[in-house]
């Protein structure tokens, strides 16, 4: 029971890479977020089925 | 966003609304990561508790300036706005404890962070618990007030259920 509880390190290592990353996002000024907020409007559209699709904004 | 966010202040200004705050995914973007949203969803509080004419006011003063609406939106400065009539005491709560705030240069007011989790609990869609997971992990915030929150509009249970599914807690 006590080894079910264990984490891979490889897989702790990435976790916390990955907490950093959000976090680190998280923190970016709200101008740069909706930058990256159209990008992802952008490529949303350009990959995903008709019925997800919205409008990208036309603010730059 | 920045011109949409003028528009909007404007409307209180001319007073076709009492009062406003950020909210939906754009709210969200403000304390957490970037995330797929496409609208900028507005909650305000009507200047009379009317709710006929609420919303034809403001889209007929809208539409003189030019804006046009698109199904349940109305496209300002290149930006699908959501205007919200406050629709329950949590909504209404939260936007009269919201907080000013800045987007670049222009004052705008945003629904706190702890009034954002409670009412993704409240809607409870697939997007909401995604977007508390990342509220949950990646922001310092105000436990103690977001519990308030949730035992006054009880929701307290929900929380205490989605934290023992995702978390085991």
């Amino acid at each position: 029971m006590e080894n079910e509880k264990e984490t891979d390190p490889l897989i702790e290592s990435l976790m916390e890479t990955k907490k950093k990353l959000h976090e680190h996002r998280a923190k970016l000024p709200v101008e740069e977020k909706i930058k990256i907020l159209v990008q992802l409007q952008e490529l949303a559209n350009e990959i995903g089925p008709s019925k997800g699709k919205g409008m990208v904004w036309k603010i730059f | 966003m920045e011109k949409a966010l003028k528009v909007i202040q404007e409307l209180q200004e001319k007073r076709l609304i009492k009062n406003y705050a950020i909210g939906g995914g754009i709210g969200a973007i403000f304390y957490i990561e970037a995330l797929l949203t496409y609208d900028l969803g507005i909650f305000f509080i009507p200047v009379e508790d009317t709710k006929i004419m609420v919303l034809s006011d403001i889209y007929n003063y809208l539409q003189n300036k030019g804006y046009k609406p698109d199904q349940e939106q109305i496209i300002i400065e290149g930006i699908p706005v959501q205007l919200i009539p406050v629709y329950n005491n949590l909504i209404k709560e939260a936007v009269e404890e919201a907080v000013s705030t800045k987007y670049k240069d222009t004052e705008t007011r945003l629904v706190k962070a702890e009034y954002l989790m409670a009412i993704m609990l409240e809607t409870f869609r697939a997007k909401d618990k995604e977007r508390l997971i990342r509220f949950l992990e990646d922001l310092d915030f105000n436990k103690d007030s977001f519990i308030q929150i949730l035992k006054r509009y009880d929701l307290k249970g929900k929380y205490d259920h989605f934290m023992r599914l995702y978390y085991g807690e």
